[in-house]
Formats: C-alpha cells, structure tokens, sequence
C-alpha cells in the first residue's frame, strides 16, 4: 500500500524498536502532566520523527494521527506572499519554516501565535496545550531563530514546541537551552538488521542475513535508507541475492570519482576541474558537509597513518567554517586546495626517502 | 508585533552575542585555529596593519566626497530655484553641477563681496589659516545669500574643508567671466578632444542618415550614443551637425526652465503664459511623443534668437527647408518605470519619422542610467538601432586640451604648471569637463596656494603617458599609492583640493585589476624595512593595486566582488602551495561575514583579506620585475555559487512538489480503501440474483490496460458467473483487485522516487 518506510514506522512508543530507555523516559514525561519544549536532535533516518509522532499519540491519543495536508498564507512587512504547507491534526501543527527560505521568521511569529491563540477545545479530557512541531531547525536564520526564542516563552501556556533537527551546532545557544535536549543516536548495524528481518517477515518475505548485513552496512546506519534499500531490492528481484550488488545512489558514485580525481593529480588545473564537481553536486542538492563528509571518507583511504590525523583535522577545520559561513564552496574548495597540498608533501617526500 | 519583539530581544542578543564569542573563542583554543595561524605569518600583521589603515583614509575620502556630492546636490537645486530669476540659460554642453559656478558668478557679480576674499589669500600659508579665511568669506557669502532670498538652510551644511575651499574658488572664479567648459566649447571638428576615429564613426552615421532621409525611405534612422559623463558625446554631435548643416532639435524634460528654445512652437507660447501649470497638465509621456512628432514635422522657432538668427524666417513659416536631427538627452521618467511605453513611442517613430534620431546616454556600471532597461539589446537590433560607444577621453589629449586652454588664459591668471596640469588631466579620469573646470578652479587660486598645500607639485609624477584609458588609471593608482607611501596622502589631498573625480570602475575591470595585479620597484621608495631573515619568504614588493580602492570603485558588495575573484583566481596561480594558502584566505574571508550582526561592518575587511591573500600568497610575483608565466588571454568568468544555489534552491523546489503531491497520494489511497471497504460491507451490498450492469462492467474495464489485469477482469466475471449465490465474495474480489491495482501504481511511483532520491 505505501513503502514500507511508512507501513511499519511504530505508532506507539512502546512499539518502538530500539532506544527503549529513551522511549520509557518520554512516556514518564507524558504522565508527568506539565511538558516542556523538546528539542529532538540526531542524524537523519534514526527515528526521530517517529518518536516525536509516538509521543504526541502518548500525549493526545490516536486523534493524532488524523492528520490533514494544508497550505497557510502568510504576508511579509514588505508585502511579499508567502505559501507553506503544513500537516496538521486537531492537536499538533508540523510546519517546515526553512521552505519560505530567509522570511521565515514571518512564517514562525505568525504560525505560532495562530495556533497559540486558540486554546484546546476540551481541556478537560486532553492536556491544556497544543504542539507545534518544527522540522529542521539548523536551517532556520539566525533571525527566525531569535524570534523563536521571545515567541517561546510568550506562549508557553498555550503551546508547546518540538524541534527537530539534525544538529545542534546550528541552533543558538539561547534555544538550546530553552527545550529539552532529546539525542535519538542512530540505530547500530544489528538493529537495524533486526528491523529489516522483522520487515520483510511481515512482508512475507526471507531476507537472509548477509543481505540484510549488507544493505545495513551501505545504508550508513540510516534505517529510512535501509528500508527504502531493501525494497528497491525487493522490486529489482524477489528472492534476495547476498551476491548481488545493493545499488548505489548516483551521487555518492560521482563524489567518489570526484575523490580519485583529488588524489591523483596535485594541480590548480585538477582544482578547476573538482570546483566544477563540487558545483555539480551542489546544484543536485547534495548538502555541502555531506559532501565534505563523503570527500573526508574517500580521500582518507590514501592516506598514511600520520597523515590521516592532519587531514581530518583540516576537514574538521572547514566544515566548521562551513557551518558558520554563507558560500559553501570557499570551504569545500580550501579543504581540496589543502588536502592536495598536504598529499602532494608527502609523495615527495616519498619519493626524497627512496633516493 | 515585530519590531515589539526586536525591542524585546535586545539585551538578550547581547549575551548571546557574547556567547558566541567566547564560544568560538574556546573553540579557536582547541582547535588551534586563526591565532596560531597570523603567529606563524608576522607579514601578514603588517598587511592587516596596512588595511586597517587604508580603510581608515578611505572612509575619510568618501566622508569628503559625499560632503562634496551633498553640495552639488544644495547648488543643483539653488540653481534651478534662482535660474528663473536670472534669465540665464545654462548651456546644454555643461552639466548641471557645473551650472553652480555660472550661478555663483552671477550672483556675485552683482554684489561687492570680490573685495574681502581678495585680500586673503596671498597672505595665507597653511591650510588651517585658509579654513579661518573662507569662512570669513563664507559669512559674506552667506548675507549674499540670504538677500537674494534663496533657501537658508542648504547654505550651513558645508561645514567640511574641502568644500570651503571649492566655495572659496567659486568667489574667485568671479572675477574671471564664462567657465572654461563653456568658454572653449569645440567649434568645429578640429577643437574636438575626441578619438578621430569615433568623429568619423558618428560624422558617418550622420551623413548616411540624412541621405536616407532625403531619399525618404521608410524607417527613420536611430541613434544611441553612449559614453561615460563627460566623454564630449553632445559635444561632438553639436560640432557634427553643425559642420554637416543639421539644425538640432533638443528635448528637455526637466524644469521649466531648461526647456528652452528647442522645445516645440506650441509649449514655448504656453511656458511664457505660465509655465508650471502647463507643465503639469500633460503627462510627460504624451508630452515626449508630442514632441518627437512635432519636431519631426516642423522647424525650430528661434524666440530667443541667439544662434539662429537666419533661421529665423523659414522657422516661422513652419516648412523646414534645412535638415533637422532631433537629439534626446534626458529621457522623461515614466519610461525607466515602464520600458514598453517608450520602445512603442521609438517604434512609432521610426515608422513615421523623418529626421534622424539620437539619444544621448551616459552609461555608468551601477546602471543608473537604465540604458540595458531602455535599449534592451533585442530592440536595438529589431529597430535597426545604431549604437556609438564613446571612450573616456584619453589622458594624452586632455593634456594637449589643457595647456591649449592655459595657454589662452595667460597673462589674466597666474599659469599652472605642467605638474598641476598633468595631474589635473589624470585625476579628472577622462572627464573633459571636469578637467577644464577644475583646472579653472587651479588656476583661479593662486600657484602659491597650491604650493602651500602640496609642496611636491614641481616633482613630476606622471611617467610617459600612452594614450590607452588603461594605463591611465594606473598611473592613477601608482600615483596615490606612492603618495600615501611617502608622505601620508598629501597628494591624494591636493588632488582633491583641486576636485578629483570618484572613478567608478567596471566590474571587469577591477576583477582583472587584482588579478593581474603589479608591483613597484621597492627602489622608488624610501621607508621599506626588510623583513627578519626568518620571514624573507614573506617578502614582497610594495603593491602598485590599492584592493580596497579597487573593492570601493567597483560599486558592488564585498561578498560579490570576493566570490568572481573566486571563480578566477585559480587560474592565476601556478604551485599547489600558493592555491593552498590563497583558497585558505578566501575561507577566511568567507568566514569573517559569518556572524550576521556584523556582516555589514565586516564585509570590506573580508574583502581585503580575500585580495590581499591572494595576491600575498602567489610565491611567483614576488617582485617588480618578477616574470610572468605567459598564459596568453586568459578569460574571465561570472561567479557560479549564485547560479548554482539559485539552480539548487528550484530543485529543492520541485522535489517538495513532488514529494507533497506523493503525500497526498498516499493520503489519498490509504483513505480510499477504507471508504471502498465500508462502503461495500454497508452500503453497496450486493443482492442475490442482482445483474452486473453493462455500464459498470465497462467502467471497470476502461483504465485497465495490461492483460495481466484483464486477466483479473476475466476472473471476476468467472466468479460473477459461478457464484451468484454468495454475495461476499465478489465484493471481496473486488476489493483484491482494486488493492492490486494501487500496488502496481504503487511501486511505479516508488521507482520515481528511488530515481530522485539517487540521482
């Protein structure tokens, strides 16, 4: 009916697959009856929207999962229309700001103050506050950010906020401290397989081991890739094949080759050619620091022991910058330059040592 | 709300501002980071050093020059107040800044002020002394003021020096008569400081548009000149047409004033009536193609009878036996808000019109002048639109021009000398009418006082000057930089005591300028210290490119400027090491706009970082003479981030569509079957001995394709057929097939979206 991704996402927290403890501690807060911001951080595809879904279920009961698909309006001081589109139930608004780009703080101050306006409805059977679930918080502005912060405590009475982000190095100190931190770590290799077997069992379908192992491995940790994997390999032929090869996203391929082009030749020429790579990849949507990431996870297969330390040192240097400043490919493109500098030093002397 | 919430929030953001900074600061500490960094490269304290610096003159330079725009601006408007009164038409060759000198030699003509300022300043030394004098001056000039009955409040503002001492000028312009622009207008080709070749050009297209006129062809040629102020382009046209017999028909959009006896028979009987309300009554629009149309069909009348007195009487028959060219300077307003008013107004015309066409634009890089808005290139070439793009005047001429005009003016004035000229010529940037005034403003005060406040001006400065606009803003830029090297921009202040020009360069250019940057021989100057033997490799010699003249010139911002640099420079830079050390500055200056409250502030210092590292770090220009790897003609590119993350951002774009359209699908199909479910178990309940419908039987046939499904077809009508009798079961058939059916969908779509998600 819809992919797997959805079919079996646990509804309830005590369905919940891993991080039991965490899972228990939230269901306390619930019962605890006050509830504080949550801030819910962690790399993508571990589960944290599932658990943030859980806990409003926990919280208001299976009226939650009504949801329905709106699009708001909202207008600029500077009269400019903006559209966005919301899921909603009759207790919980999630809303992505990062889609109106750099007016979302208009899209924040307004949302939340419509849904704070209104009190629940029957506050006897249900908690006296409503949710507004935000998705990906480390790409509001700094702006939308401070706005967020007065707009929190303003309406503290009346709603309740969950942020969601990958991390929390983008979000500012004054919101951190504002919410409950709610690390969701990803999942290990063996959950995850754990999951997969799971799965396709209630798929009625075998998933030996090994491939299960496999697509975990090259999902990099990341259950939703891991599922949608494992049914694309579905679809491309039933009874799984440990043989046969988990097919690769295009981009990680690409960024691959990219990475060889790096090693093999220290030149300004060769960093034109990988600027006009990184602008490929740029333009595809792939996130800078996943670039930066995958780039790090290549070249670092060339490099020595010693040299290993250096490099990841130095990409460490600019992805930091890269989070900080604004043109992504000043940073990507310093890391290439040093890298290259750094490997072409130690062929040299590579080569000094054989003469 | 928000500006509520703003207020709010203030001392809050200061914490979290200083947050911030001991956060990072803490992390640099770990990380060992920036500081440990600028310890290794002491050089590159001295360059920061150097920055700081020039960032400091340079604010203090525009602090004067808009001090200076500011004042223009007062006498523009004083102008155009008074200019009704004196009856004095300024003339089209001159700009309207200039008009304030003819403004301030009338008025003080009229009064016994010349006395007071000419006791003055022979007796003045120092600059201090001479501020003390003008404003003296300035009392008187202000009682003068106050009794023509001008606006008070324009007078006190100029308080700076400069402006006292262009005020002071002004005073003592008086005493001579015309302004030199005006004076030594060009009569004829011979006189124009223009390049032959562009005469030739436009004495051609002039020459070729009559001769299609009088054949009476079809479309009216259309002329669009451009060239930087002052380049002469109205000039040359005057001299032009009247060499070549054209009598010239202007048009005049601004004041009343201004449309003077060019304008058209009927709106000139009306603006003596009463001017302003004529004005008004007519929206510029019809007024402008009103004009275009008469002055394509009738002679100019001569009311005021200066220039063409023997025009005289065929213009009052109203048959125009001469040629005529109609010549459009300023194009009225409504058009730079609604370009297709005006290309339908040029379209007309063209179809309609008689006598040549040109339009007379000063083009500029900030594109003011909204000549790509108005002249978009599709149109010039629809229209058959010539287009002449005049040069800034070359240095070499100019020169010539001004000794000319100094030569003339001996004997009444004291003479500047050929120092002073060349520098008046340099500074002026191809400017040939500010060149001339300012060399009247030169001459107008005595040598002496020039001297007093630049005592160098006997010590030549100018190398041999080529005749290329290029090397002439290098001799610019040498000049400055020197200056500011030797004795803390005392130059740089007598240029602009004489009334420098703001060059704005264009983008190309100053990209080019950094890349292609130069040095000077260290020995021309004196106050080098080498470096400590252990930073030699930091040496390098002194830079003959101001990048932070070069980031202010070309008009744009930092971050702008900084990332087509970026896109180039790689190029540029031979070793692995230097494009180590440059990409790193460009980082680093990247970095420096990243706290947002301080963007603005730091974005020319990231800017200077960025330059500065990269022309520091390439090891191969060391030095003057340093060679250069030959890599011919090297193109420059436009940036790509802002393509690429505007290309990235419509992505984005449309794979939320996509995906918001696969929600709601899936929303829709999981609601679907729930419906379908109850509403078969409830309501559609099929009865016994109940016969399948024709229509429904087709229905359900229709969107199925492949034979696969028309198996399933097939199926239910088997079972229709055998087991009437139970009524479950083909509702439960049904039910199978219709789940098949959003299976087979289903995965079709999750093939889409595996594509997008990987590719």
């Amino acid at each position: 009916m819809s992919l797997w991704v959805d079919k079996y996402r646990p509804a309830s927290l005590a369905k919940l697959d891993y991080h039991k403890d965490q899972a228990a501690h939230l269901k306390k807060l619930v019962e605890g009856g006050d509830f504080p911001h949550l801030l819910v951080y962690g790399p993508s595809g571990a589960g944290k929207k599932t658990r943030i879904m859980c806990t409003l279920r926990e919280l208001y009961g299976p009226g939650v999962e009504k949801l329905r698909i709106e699009q708001s309006h909202f207008t600029t001081p500077s009269n400019k229309k903006l559209e966005i589109s919301t899921i909603s139930s009759n207790y919980h608004i999630e809303v992505n700001p990062s889609d109106v780009g750099h007016n979302d703080r208009v899209v924040i101050q307004e949302l939340i103050k419509n849904v704070a306006q209104v009190n629940q409805l029957d506050t006897s059977t249900q908690k006296n506050f409503k949710v507004v679930v935000l998705t990906e918080v480390d790409r509001l502005s700094k702006e939308a950010q401070h706005a967020l912060r007065r707009t929190m405590e303003k309406y503290m009475a009346t709603c309740r906020l969950i942020l969601c982000c990958n991390s929390t190095s983008k979000v500012i100190p004054a919101i951190r401290s504002r919410c409950l931190g709610l690390r969701v770590a990803a999942p290990t290799i063996d959950e995850i397989c754990q999951i997969l077997t799971t799965v396709c069992k209630k798929e009625g379908l075998t998933i030996p081991r090994e491939m299960a192992e496999k697509v975990a491995e090259k999902s990099g940790r990341n259950l939703r890739r891991a599922l949608l994997m494992c049914e694309a390999c579905r679809v491309q032929q039933y009874p799984f094949n440990p043989e046969r090869d988990v097919s690769e996203p295009d981009w990680e391929i690409y960024l691959r080759e990219t990475a060889t082009l790096i090693a093999q030749q220290q030149s300004p020429k060769r960093l034109l050619e990988v600027r006009g790579r990184l602008y490929e990849l740029l333009t595809h949507c792939i996130p800078p620091d996943v670039i930066m990431k995958g780039l790090l996870k290549e070249l670092l297969q060339v490099c020595d022991g010693q040299m290993k330390a250096e490099v990841v040192q130095n990409a460490a240097y600019y992805e930091h910058r890269l989070q900080q400043g604004q043109k992504a490919i000043y940073h990507l493109e310093a890391f290439v330059a040093k890298f290259m500098a750094i490997y072409k030093r130690f062929l040299e002397e590579g080569i000094a040592d054989i003469f | 709300m928000v500006t509520e919430t703003v207020d709010h929030d203030n001392n809050d953001d200061d914490n979290t501002y200083n947050n911030n900074m001991n956060m990072e600061g803490r992390i640099d500490g770990d990380d060992d980071d920036d500081d440990d960094d600028d310890n290794n490269r002491p050089n590159d304290e001295i360059y920061i050093l150097n920055t700081v610096l020039g960032i400091v003159k340079r604010l203090e330079l525009f602090k004067m020059s808009v001090s200076k725009y500011e004042d223009n601006n007062e006498d523009v408007q004083i102008t155009k107040i008074i200019s009704g009164k004196l009856k004095k038409k300024p003339i089209s060759w001159v700009a309207p800044s200039f008009d304030t000198f003819g403004l301030h030699s009338q008025v003080e003509q009229n009064t016994p002020l010349t006395k007071s300022s000419q006791s003055h300043p022979s007796s003045s030394k120092t600059l201090k002394r001479l501020s003390t004098d003008f404003q003296h001056s300035k009392k008187h000039a202000f009682t003068v003021a106050s009794s023509q009955k001008r606006s008070r409040e324009t007078v006190p503002n100029r308080s700076v020096q400069q402006s006292l001492f262009q005020s002071h000028c002004l005073t003592r312009i008086t005493q001579g008569s015309m302004l030199w622009s005006d004076k030594y207008a060009p009569n004829s080709k011979a006189e124009l400081a223009v390049h032959k070749r562009k005469v030739e050009e436009i004495s051609e297209w002039l020459e070729k548009a009559s001769a299609q006129c009088l054949k009476g062809s079809a479309a009216a040629p259309v002329l669009l000149l451009t060239g930087p102020p002052g380049a002469g382009k109205t000039a040359c046209v005057q001299v032009l047409c009247g060499e070549l017999g054209f009598s010239v028909q202007e048009w005049s959009s601004t004041s009343s004033q201004a449309a003077d006896q060019w304008i058209s028979s009927e709106n000139m009987a009306a603006s003596e009536h009463s001017q302003v309300d004529v004005y008004q009554s007519q929206s510029q629009n019809a007024m402008f193609s009103n004009f275009l149309l008469r002055a394509n069909k009738y002679q100019a009348l001569c009311l005021t009878g200066q220039s063409h007195q023997n025009d005289k009487h065929s213009a009052n028959i109203g048959i125009s036996q001469r040629k005529t060219v109609i010549v459009v300077e300023e194009i009225p307003n409504t058009f730079y808000r609604d370009a297709f008013l005006f290309h339908d107004i040029i379209r007309k015309y063209k179809r309609c019109g008689k006598s040549p066409l040109i339009f007379i634009l000063s083009d500029s890089n900030n594109n003011s002048s909204g000549i790509q808005k108005l002249f978009p290139k599709d149109f010039l070439y629809q229209l058959h639109i010539a287009n002449i793009c005049m040069n800034p005047v070359a240095p070499t001429m100019l020169v010539k021009l001004l000794t000319k005009v100094a030569s003339l003016e001996v004997g009444k004035l004291s003479t500047p000398s050929t120092a002073v000229i060349e520098s008046v010529a340099v500074s002026s940037s191809g400017d040939i009418r500010s060149a001339l005034n300012t060399l009247q403003f030169a001459c107008t005060k005595d040598t002496l006082d020039l001297k007093a406040i630049c005592p160098r001006t006997s010590k030549p400065h100018l190398k041999k000057q080529s005749s290329s606009s290029n090397s002439k803003g290098r001799l610019k830029y040498g000049n400055s930089r020197r200056a500011s090297n030797e004795d803390g921009g005392q130059n740089e202040e007598y240029a602009s005591a004489l009334g420098v020009k703001d060059k704005a360069i264009f983008l190309f250019q100053s990209v080019g300028k950094i890349l292609h940057f130069k040095r000077g021989n260290p020995a021309e100057y004196s106050n080098i210290t080498a470096l400590p033997s252990h930073l030699c490799h930091h040496e390098r010699d002194p830079l003959l490119v101001n990048p932070e003249e070069v980031a202010f010139k070309s008009q744009l911002s930092g971050d702008a400027l900084t990332s087509f640099i970026h896109e180039n420079y790689v190029e540029f830079v031979s070793t692995v090491e230097d494009l180590e050390r440059a990409a790193e500055y460009f980082s680093d200056a990247d970095y420096l706009s990243a706290l947002w409250m301080a963007r603005e502030e730091l974005q020319s210092y990231a800017v200077s970082v960025a330059t500065r590292g990269f022309i520091h770090s390439n090891s191969e220009i060391t030095r003057h003479d340093s060679p250069r790897r030959n890599h011919g003609w090297l193109p420059l590119h436009k940036s790509r981030w802002f393509s690429a993350s505007k290309q990235a951002n419509d992505n984005i774009i449309s794979a939320r569509q996509l995906f918001k359209g696969q929600i709601s699908f899936v929303q829709e199909i999981a609601v679907f079957s729930r419906t379908t479910q109850t509403s078969r178990t409830h309501l559609e309940r099929l009865h016994e001995k109940e016969v399948l419908a024709e229509e429904e039987e087709e229905d359900s046939i229709d969107p199925k394709n492949s034979p696969a499904k028309k198996d399933l077809v097939e199926n239910i009508e088997d079972t229709d057929l055998l087991g009437s009798q139970s009524n479950v079961q083909p509702a439960q058939r049904n039910e199978n097939d219709s789940d098949d059916d959003f299976k087979i969908e289903e995965y079709d779509d999750d093939d889409d979206f595996e594509d997008f998600e990987f590719s």
